[in-house]
């Protein structure tokens, strides 16, 4: 179901098999073969091409959301600092319990 | 001294090995907990908590299975228990469907003239709360493939699900972001009449 600049459902059989697709096709997930087919479509219709780009302009939004590793050093200090606590409290433990 | 092995598993026991193998993967492992938690320092207390959880179960790990994929369903696992204490985790009880409803949320965006008002606007922080609102397993399926560009099958493994599970849920998770910022353009609109409510320009 493409839907047109002004706002109308083209609701083509075509259009709605694309629309279908879309997803799998932004993630690269589909065959050559499909992937020709559908921008052989986007080419022509105008709806479904704004879809597409409405689509992959809110995958990319959310690529951008990607938590940061900034300050990636001071944390691998923590974590180690934990684990070796960690052991250092098992093993004591085992020696009280022999 | 050979290395203890546990007789079971043949997996190297000791914590040196523990190490080795798992502290290379942590700013993978926080990287995911801080695009699940949106939060530094939880996700920072998450990540501790998370290989502290992987040491004391290193002895269950399976030799030949993917320690990055173990990690995050640890972490994810240990993400659901502190949201699930603080009352904060929201489940999903919808059923999973496919892309095609997604068409409708364009249109009504077409329809309402929001489309190009969503090209405008500065979408991060809308987009960013839209996320963190999704029930569960919508929101880690988002993280894992949106955000952190993992596969559908890597997804898979780490959640435990069939890939076309994490392909119908992933397309459900797209639609009520969609859904989400569609209601973020109108109340935009309404507010203040511009289409450049604390957007780019």
């Amino acid at each position: 179901m493409g839907t047109t600049r002004e706002g109308t459902t083209s609701g083509t059989s075509e259009c709605e098999r694309v629309v279908r697709a879309l997803w799998e096709y932004l993630d690269g997930r589909l065959a050559p073969l499909e992937v020709a087919e559908i921008e052989r479509h986007l080419e022509a219709c105008a709806g479904c091409r704004s879809h597409a780009e409405h689509e992959a302009a809110l995958l990319a939004a959310l690529g951008r959301l990607r938590g940061s590793d900034d300050d990636a050093e001071r944390l691998r200090t923590r974590v180690l600092t934990a684990l070796r606590e960690a052991r250092a409290s098992a093993s004591s433990e085992d020696r009280g319990a022999s | 001294m050979s290395p203890v092995r546990d007789p079971v598993s043949q997996v190297e026991m000791s914590p040196n090995a523990f190490e080795a193998a798992a502290i290379p993967f942590l700013p993978d492992v926080s990287r995911f907990a801080r695009s699940l938690t949106r939060e530094t320092d939880a996700a920072d207390d998450l990540v501790q908590e998370t290989y502290l959880r992987a040491l004391r179960g290193w002895h269950t790990f399976r030799p030949g299975s993917n320690v990055r994929h173990w990690l995050f369903a640890i972490c994810r696992n240990a993400f659901l228990e502190s949201r699930r204490r603080e009352h904060r985790l929201r489940e999903s009880s919808l059923g999973d469907d496919d892309a095609l409803p997604a068409a409708q949320a364009h249109a009504r965006a077409v329809a309402a003239g929001h489309e190009h008002r969503l090209d405008q606007l500065d979408l991060g922080p809308a987009i960013a709360t839209a996320v963190t609102d999704l029930p569960e397993p919508h929101h880690s399926i988002v993280v894992l493939v949106d955000m952190l560009d993992h596969s559908y099958e890597e997804a898979a493994a780490i959640l435990g699900v069939p890939v076309g599970t994490v392909r119908s849920r992933l397309f459900r998770a797209r639609r009520m972001v969609q859904e989400a910022l569609l209601a973020y353009a109108q109340d935009a609109g309404l507010a203040n009449g511009r289409s450049t409510a604390g957007g780019r320009n």
